[in-house]
């Protein structure tokens, strides 16, 4: 019966989704939001496992997520490292 | 003199060795009358056969014997000539690769060896005029290597024409080309390239700058073996020559060449110049013998000319090293004084070269003129054989006077001595063999005695002419203070006669002169303007500005990417 809120979780990750493309001046945003869209799929596979009760494959997720996140914080480390700052407008795709 | 492992030594030795081995078999060859073909198949493969072959009669090995002979006195006159030379090695490994070339052009009845032999020549005088390196040498070089080359162009056209006949040994097809169109051809390349070869009237202006090389080259190369290259290979084509009427064209031709260089002659004040163009006239002389038919004696006065001319380059060489590498006459005089010996050989070889009776060169030019008294000639071969002869005689009498007998006009702390003793003994050898020579030769070559009858005075024309030239060259050339010159009244027939009717401008300044200015054009509004606009520049701006407009479109925000990324999958999920 709680299938029946699948709106609710479409529109929590498309808001997390439309958060992560804005245009925003800092990387961690974009990380941050990120972060958002993992802890919604979290809430969504939650409640799509409880329903078959193999709530064990969601530890599963939940590390992968972590790691995820570790590693874009990684990521913020070493660019304001190279670029001393991270806004996005230090970079470009032609890296020159 | 101690015979040290000297590399002039090592090859006079093996050269003198080889030049009188080639010497007795030409005159066993010539009296028995036997002609040798060796050869060497190298490849045959059904019809087609690549064949090495040598003819070996009394012409070439007697001609080898002579060229043999005088490049090893050359190469011992050179050891004391170059002392102090560094480069002496190269020098002689030059001359020796030189005498290399010249043998395979003597042994070759096929138009390939000879080719072989042609174009090594053409090099290797190249390679000898640029010895010195000054900025005259590389000019004289390319002078000669230019000229040369026209004619290894003819030479190669000729070769071409040859496929027409199946081989190219043109030796056995000389009178079947008389007949035919292709016969006619290659008689005209080939003597296009003798007169390149042996610098003929539009192409002699190579002959006087080439004595930019050192005096020994001079002496082998552009007074008996190079220059004579051209009359040989006319030697081996007259039956060709004359049957098919080109014969007439070099006529005329080799009269104009006499003539031309005979009245530079007078006009000259550098010694080695004067020796070039006597040389001219007497290869002028060679070629017109020759294109009447005669060339037994043609081959006559070739060798007995290449023996005094060798010897009178070398004199010149003893005077030239001696006076401090000056060759302009107007300093020299009363060096009979100085240079007893060397006077000796050079009065020997000027007497020689006049025709003077009984030493080598009157068997051969004597007998030349009766000859063409005896034949039937127009007036004007007539004049330019013997005015020609006379201006022989002319500036032979005048670079007498002014070397040998004229008053002293050098520096008078000087160390003029005549004790190179290597140099005296190659010319003595020389002076041995001009004063025998045309004596020897004319027993051994002229088999069958010729008929002459002429009137007294016809016989008694060519002593006059000479002995008239003589004293008017001795009384011409004394020196008279005067304010009314002849020659500067005169001064346009001066100067067209003094320098080779004009012709080394015409080579020179003629050839390059609208070449460079076209090329400092086409520089100017093609390479540094319309290419500049179509390539280099152009295209250089053309891209950047499309490069700029392509960097604008690609300077964007990262986000714009990803915002494109989630609207396809947007769509992609709505319309799954």
């Amino acid at each position: 019966m709680l299938m029946f809120y699948n709106f609710v979780f479409y529109f929590l990750i498309l808001s997390g989704l439309w958060s992560f493309v804005s245009k925003r001046k800092h990387l961690l945003s974009t990380l941050l939001s990120l972060e958002f869209i993992v802890l919604s799929l979290f809430f969504y596979v939650f409640f799509v496992l409880l329903f078959y009760f193999e709530l064990y494959f969601l530890m599963y997720f939940l590390t992968f997520g972590v790691c995820e996140g570790a590693l874009g914080l990684g990521i913020l480390v070493s660019m304001i490292r190279s670029h001393g700052n991270d806004y996005f407008n230090s970079f470009n795709m032609l890296q020159c | 003199m101690n015979w040290r492992l000297n590399i002039c030594f090592i090859s006079f030795m093996l050269l003198f060795i080889f030049s009188l081995l080639n010497l007795i078999m030409g005159i066993y060859f010539c009296l028995l009358d036997i002609t040798l073909f060796i050869e060497w198949e190298v490849v045959s493969l059904n019809s087609m056969n690549v064949v090495m072959t040598l003819l070996l009669d009394w012409m070439s090995l007697t001609f080898m014997g002579f060229v043999l002979f005088i490049s090893s006195m050359v190469i011992f006159y050179s050891y004391d000539y170059m002392e102090g030379d560094p480069f002496i090695s190269r020098f002689i490994l030059l001359v020796l690769m030189f005498v290399l070339s010249m043998m395979f052009l003597i042994i070759s009845p096929n138009l390939i060896s000879i080719l072989l032999g042609w174009d090594g020549l053409g090099l290797i005088s190249y390679l000898l005029v640029i010895y010195y390196q000054n900025f005259k040498s590389y000019s004289a070089g390319m002078l000669t290597v230019l000229s040369n080359r026209l004619g290894d162009v003819a030479f190669l056209l000729g070769i071409a024409w040859m496929l027409n006949y199946g081989s190219w040994n043109y030796i056995f097809y000389l009178s079947y080309m008389i007949n035919d169109l292709e016969g006619l051809m290659i008689a005209g390349l080939m003597t296009f390239a003798a007169m390149t070869k042996s610098a003929q009237i539009p192409f002699s202006s190579w002959l006087p700058a080439a004595m930019a090389a050192p005096t020994p080259v001079s002496s082998l190369v552009h007074s008996s073996t190079l220059v004579t290259a051209g009359v040989y290979l006319m030697i081996r084509f007259n039956f060709l020559l004359v049957g098919s009427g080109m014969g007439k064209w070099l006529l005329l031709v080799g009269g104009m060449t006499m003539f031309m260089s005979g009245m530079g002659a007078n006009y000259e004040f550098d010694l080695k110049k004067i020796i070039a163009l006597s040389t001219l006239s007497q290869l002028g002389l060679m070629m017109s013998i020759l294109s009447m038919g005669y060339i037994e004696l043609a081959f006559f006065h070739l060798l007995t000319h290449a023996l005094f001319k060798a010897l009178l380059f070398m004199c010149a060489g003893v005077i030239i090293h001696n006076l401090g590498d000056c060759q302009d006459i107007r300093f020299m005089g009363s060096l009979v004084v100085f240079f007893p010996l060397t006077s000796v050989c050079f009065m020997v070889s000027n007497l020689a070269l006049c025709g003077f009776p009984f030493l080598a060169g009157f068997y051969s030019k004597d007998l030349i003129l009766e000859m063409c008294l005896l034949s039937e000639l127009n007036v004007i071969s007539f004049l330019f054989y013997f005015f020609s002869t006379g201006l022989t005689a002319c500036y032979t009498f005048r670079l007498i006077y002014y070397v040998m007998c004229s008053s002293f006009n050098y520096n008078s702390s000087n160390g003029m001595m005549d004790e190179g003793w290597f140099m005296l003994k190659g010319m003595f050898s020389m002076v041995f063999m001009a004063v025998i020579g045309g004596s020897m030769l004319s027993w051994i070559l002229l088999k069958i005695p010729s008929m002459v009858c002429m009137p007294l005075i016809l016989k008694m024309l060519a002593l006059i002419v000479t002995m008239m030239g003589g004293l008017i060259g001795y009384q011409l050339s004394i020196l008279y203070y005067s304010s009314n010159s002849l020659s500067m009244n005169f001064i346009f027939f001066s100067s067209f006669l003094g320098s080779m009717w004009f012709m080394p401008y015409m080579s020179t300044r003629g050839t390059y002169i609208y070449p460079l200015y076209s090329g400092s054009k086409i520089l100017s509004s093609f390479d540094q303007g319309w290419c500049e606009y179509f390539g280099a520049q152009g295209m250089y701006s053309v891209f950047k500005s499309l490069t700029v407009f392509t960097q604008k479109y690609q300077t964007n925000f990262l986000k714009s990417y990803l915002l494109l990324f989630f609207i396809w999958f947007f769509f992609l999920v709505i319309f799954n």
